[in-house]
């Protein structure tokens, strides 16, 4: 595994130099604290904004702090999950393109070994991104609304995070299959978004897709129940190693001429 | 919650603006080319909160 050791360490090169290390963790840090402050002052920014008539009161009931965490997850549910896709879309198309995909395939280097070491740095970035942003959230919380559940916290956190990786995979998958990065980070976003919607739609039936990981991590945080979450855990625990084995095939296969 | 509580809760806030936003002009400055021309990416990253810095690193650069 000494070929894993260094296709690992280049890896973590390529993050480092691309400043992924910076900008991913600080993007989910902002989401995380602004979230627990819009919904503290949001009756202040709301008279602040004017264009009310004189005497309107406002009445908006203070959440509680589970679901301030929750608000939080969903704010990473769009902009964080863009973030995601953005950070890795280019991360084998990109390698394809410049030639860096082709010299380390030459060498005796399985395409799977290529894509693995991929996917656990994906990891670790998206692991200190989250815990930061979540983290960040839980003490902005703490300090304005209230102090969440914190098992509930956890539990949520880390099913939230499956969650992420997830479509980080997703990711890593299309960017080995399609030549332009835009591409990828549009199909894996568009992906995300579709199986959340449709997870919504047919929230019976289709519990078990892994948008049920995100859905049942906010009912979690808001209600202290997370329905059919194991499912959605096993059937995400095989799409992962499927998508991994499909990005390797994808990476495998070489530039014509 | 009196004025300087408000500063303070904020100011973590206005940090991290402020280093997503250095590194993004740091990375602008040593690259030496980018997609598109430099000074409109500049305008970007300082106005577009938070999104700007992000739609550069991830579509400005270029690899090479």
């Amino acid at each position: 595994m000494s070929g894993f050791g260094i296709l690992l360490h280049k890896e973590w090169r390529e993050a480092v130099r691309s400043a992924k290390l910076i900008w991913l963790p600080a993007v989910f840090l902002l989401l995380g604290i602004i979230q627990p402050l819009t919904a503290k002052f949001m009756p202040d920014i709301l008279a602040s904004a004017g264009n009310l008539p004189e005497g309107t009161v406002i009445q908006i009931p203070v959440p509680t702090p589970g679901e301030v965490m929750a608000q939080t997850l969903s704010q990473f549910g769009t902009m964080g999950l863009l973030a995601v896709c953005l950070a890795f879309m280019g991360t084998i198309a990109g390698e394809k393109r410049n030639g860096t995909a082709d010299w380390i395939l030459v060498k005796p280097v399985s395409p799977l070994a290529y894509v693995t070491s991929k996917w656990v740095m994906l990891c670790l970035i998206i692991a200190f991104s989250f815990g930061l942003g979540f983290g960040g959230a839980w003490y902005y919380t703490n300090l304005l609304i209230g102090i969440p559940i914190s098992g509930d916290v956890l539990f949520s956190a880390f099913l939230y995070y499956i969650w992420l990786v997830f479509i980080g995979t997703i990711t890593i998958a299309s960017s080995a299959l399609l030549r332009s990065p835009a591409a990828a980070a549009f199909v894996a976003f568009a992906g995300a978004i579709a199986l959340q919607l449709v997870r919504g739609l047919f929230e019976n039936e289709l519990s078990w897709l892994p948008s049920g990981l995100d859905a049942a991590a906010m009912s979690r945080l808001t209600t202290g129940i997370s329905p059919s979450w194991l499912g959605a855990a096993i059937v995400t625990g095989i799409c992962i190693p499927a998508l991994l084995w499909v990005a390797a095939k994808g990476a495998g296969i070489r530039k014509k001429g | 919650m009196d004025k300087s509580d408000l500063i303070m809760l904020l100011l973590p806030v206005f940090l991290i603006q402020l280093i997503l936003m250095a590194t993004a002009l740091t990375y602008l400055y040593r690259a030496s080319s980018v997609r598109g021309k430099k000074w409109v990416w500049v305008l970007v990253i300082i106005f577009v909160n938070i999104i700007g810095p992000i739609l550069f690193f991830a579509f400005g650069r270029k690899e090479n």
